[in-house]
């Protein structure tokens, strides 16, 4: 494993978790530390569909509980690096700033962050330098 | 290439005993006297190469507060080895021992055990609570070792990850498989019935 961002919950601990959130959900006590533990395999699982599911869980929980602010804030972060929104994850990164500026935790989070968009935003480029290589000489050839 | 092999180590205990400022304190050499409390877990790794073989340490140090204590089990999965730590000068903080003890054999029986009283540097101003020769007797009673470390001035924190390495090739080498041979606790069992019942 390379860095915090690379790690998976399972299929089955998310199952668990999953069932955990509906009973509750069903038996009309949600519980913010049942969402939020949900919410929290959501963010690290294989697929996007779950991972934007784990960011609207997260965000509720934000807006509506007393759960610590800065847990749902960190893995708010986790869950758009996962789908490469790396500057929707920035922002909730920034807002660690003033109240705990200093938390190495968030600098090394911020810092893989960074390098990721470093790497797409190069990646882009090539392709953007590939594509206008190519028209350039299909003008060539053309011409000829 | 080389295939590499991987040891995972995971920090266990109450939160505020340390865990962060170990791992960091190995890793990097410093230490925060303010560390605040772990947002889930924290990561850090190392690889390194002995006898032509490449290893890579991957040391996991999980929050100790109680609503992560569910979901940071899924980081015992795998772990060859687990540093227990408790605050040398808060009981309360070496009675959960058992408790951490019981939580990860639920998932990972083969995990070797090495029980760490932090925040040794403390000493020059308090007790020890419970008293060292304690502590002593209980690891030596359970087959686990134990070592006192200061991640402030960095006394035995590297000869702590040392040993813990020692250990893991040593028994590596003599066997295909680590986690199949692992030498477990004589009491094991016993950690396993309290913790059922507690639950």
């Amino acid at each position: 494993m390379d860095d915090i961002l690379d790690e998976m919950t399972s299929a089955q601990d998310l199952k668990k978790f999953e069932r955990e959130y509906n009973i509750t959900l069903l038996n009309g006590n949600l519980d913010p530390k049942v969402q939020f533990q949900y919410a929290w395999c959501l963010v690290r699982s294989k697929y996007s569909s779950d991972i934007y599911k784990g960011i609207l869980l997260l965000k509720n929980l934000l807006d509506t509980s007393s759960m610590e602010r800065r847990d749902c804030m960190y893995y708010l972060a986790i869950g758009h690096a996962r789908i490469k929104e790396y500057n929707k994850a920035l922002e909730y990164i920034n807002l660690f700033s003033t109240t705990e500026p200093g938390n190495t935790q968030i600098e090394h989070l911020e810092s893989l962050i960074r390098n990721k968009l470093r790497e797409k935003r190069d990646r882009n480029g090539s392709l953007i330098a590939i594509a206008g290589i190519t028209s350039l000489i299909s003008i060539f050839l053309m011409k000829k | 290439m080389k295939k590499r092999e991987h040891i995972k180590i995971v920090l266990l205990g109450d939160k505020m005993t340390g865990k962060t400022s170990l791992r960091k304190r190995y890793f990097s050499g410093h230490f925060n006297e303010t560390e605040l409390a772990t947002i889930g877990a924290g990561f850090d790794s190392r690889v390194f190469t002995l006898q032509d073989k490449e290893y890579e340490m991957e040391v996991w140090d999980t929050s100790g507060e109680e609503k992560y204590q569910s979901i940071c089990r899924m980081y015992y999965r795998n772990a060859a080895v687990a540093i227990l730590c408790y605050d040398v000068t808060i009981y309360s903080t070496f009675q959960k021992l058992n408790y951490w003890i019981g939580e990860l054999y639920k998932i990972q029986e083969s995990c070797k055990i090495y029980v760490c009283a932090t925040k040794l540097d403390l000493l020059d101003q308090y007790e020890a609570n419970p008293q060292i020769n304690f502590v002593e007797s209980y690891a030596r009673e359970n087959g686990v070792k134990f070592f006192l470390t200061s991640s402030k001035t960095g006394e035995n924190v590297v000869s702590l990850f040392d040993e813990i390495l020692d250990d893991y090739i040593s028994n590596s080498q003599n066997t295909p498989s680590c986690t199949d041979t692992i030498k477990l606790p004589t009491n094991k069992r016993r950690w396993m019935k309290q913790n059922k019942k507690c639950c």
